[in-house]
């Protein structure tokens, strides 16, 4: 074997070893940029571009009245929530109607919808929970639905979440 | 197959943090870098095992760990430019009782760390007493005596000459 056959110079300090300084200076510059890399990647993680917590892992859109809270980056198997904050209707009570395609399904495990919702219609290509929604003064406090899901995919995913009327497509990316 | 590739994985991570940390990092056995040995085990471990706690995920896990180092220490003897690149290469710190100051910042060694080497390995008192002291591949320091040194006489080292 080649391992065995190599044996070391005796150097003029009589040290019988193989030092190759070239490549150990080149390694320590290589040391020192990967340190740099290891505080910047602590520093996004810190921004939340690694998920689990910090201001850029989250997203807030609005759909119609409906103001989201989703996560942008998560990482696989951890627990997530989406948070969709539909307005009080002065007006009576209402039905209202939350939906999403099958990539949500596919991508996450709905592990709990809080608030259950009234009604559950799980299509072949998108899933729609129907809320019952009690009348409150305008302005009052509205209907908090947060659905708990965990990640079963990773990968990019372009989900389309909405409501009866409006529909928007977002995207959610799962780190392994 | 996900668990081949997961303990493969971490493991190619592990060794290159390792590497590119500094051979320093782990050896040295103060309470911060047990600390730093535990936690790091804990979290490849979870990592790794993941939900599945079973003994066939648990073999299939120890047989590719094991499988990689053996495959990795064939790869070494094979290359020694893979050799370099896994292990690096030893650095002297010491060069006929001259201090390479270069070498002991980059390396990120202390005097101290090599006057303990040197009273563990060898019994010297001082640094003059030293002749070669080398950082080696698995991070420890080893040392060699000056001939005709004892406790009480020899010269100062020095900073080796640029």
């Amino acid at each position: 074997m080649p391992g065995i056959a190599r044996i070391p110079p005796v150097r003029a300090d009589g040290l019988q070893l193989d030092e190759n300084r070239g490549f150990q200076f080149g390694f320590w510059r290589l040391q020192r940029w990967s340190w740099l890399g290891f505080g910047l990647l602590v520093a996004l993680a810190g921004l939340g571009l690694t998920g689990s917590g910090g201001p850029l892992s989250r997203q807030h859109i609005r759909i119609g009245d409906v103001e989201a809270v989703l996560p942008r980056i998560v990482r696989l198997d951890a627990v997530e929530r989406a948070i969709f904050t539909i307005p009080a209707r002065p007006d009576g009570p209402g039905l209202r109607s939350l939906a999403f395609d099958d990539t949500l399904r596919r991508a996450f495990a709905i592990e709990e919808i809080s608030p259950p919702p009234q009604r559950r219609e799980d299509g072949p290509a998108r899933t729609t929970l129907h809320f019952d929604l009690q009348p409150a003064p305008a302005g009052g406090p509205g209907l908090e639905v947060v659905l708990t899901l965990r990640p079963v995919e990773a990968g990019w995913h372009e989900v389309q979440i909405g409501d009866a009327h409006r529909r928007r497509r977002i995207g959610i990316h799962v780190l392994p | 197959l996900e668990t081949v590739l997961r303990a493969a994985t971490i493991y190619l991570i592990l060794l290159a943090v390792m590497r590119l940390s500094g051979r320093r990092t782990l050896v040295r056995a103060t309470p911060f870098d047990f600390v730093l040995l535990l936690i790091v085990a804990e979290t490849t471990q979870q990592a790794m095992v993941g939900d599945d706690g079973s003994i066939t995920n648990a073999l299939i896990l120890i047989v590719t760990l094991f499988g990689m180092d053996v495959a990795l220490s064939y790869a070494k003897r094979a290359s020694a430019r893979v050799k370099l690149w896994l292990d690096g290469t030893p650095t002297v710190l010491i060069s006929q009782n001259r201090l390479d100051v270069d070498a002991l910042n980059r390396s990120r060694v202390d005097v101290e760390d090599i006057l303990s080497a040197g009273r563990i390995q060898c019994g010297v008192n001082r640094l003059d007493q030293i002749e070669n002291a080398v950082l080696e591949v698995g991070g420890a320091i080893s040392v060699t005596r000056r001939d005709g040194t004892s406790p009480g006489n020899g010269g100062a080292a020095g900073p080796a000459p640029d």
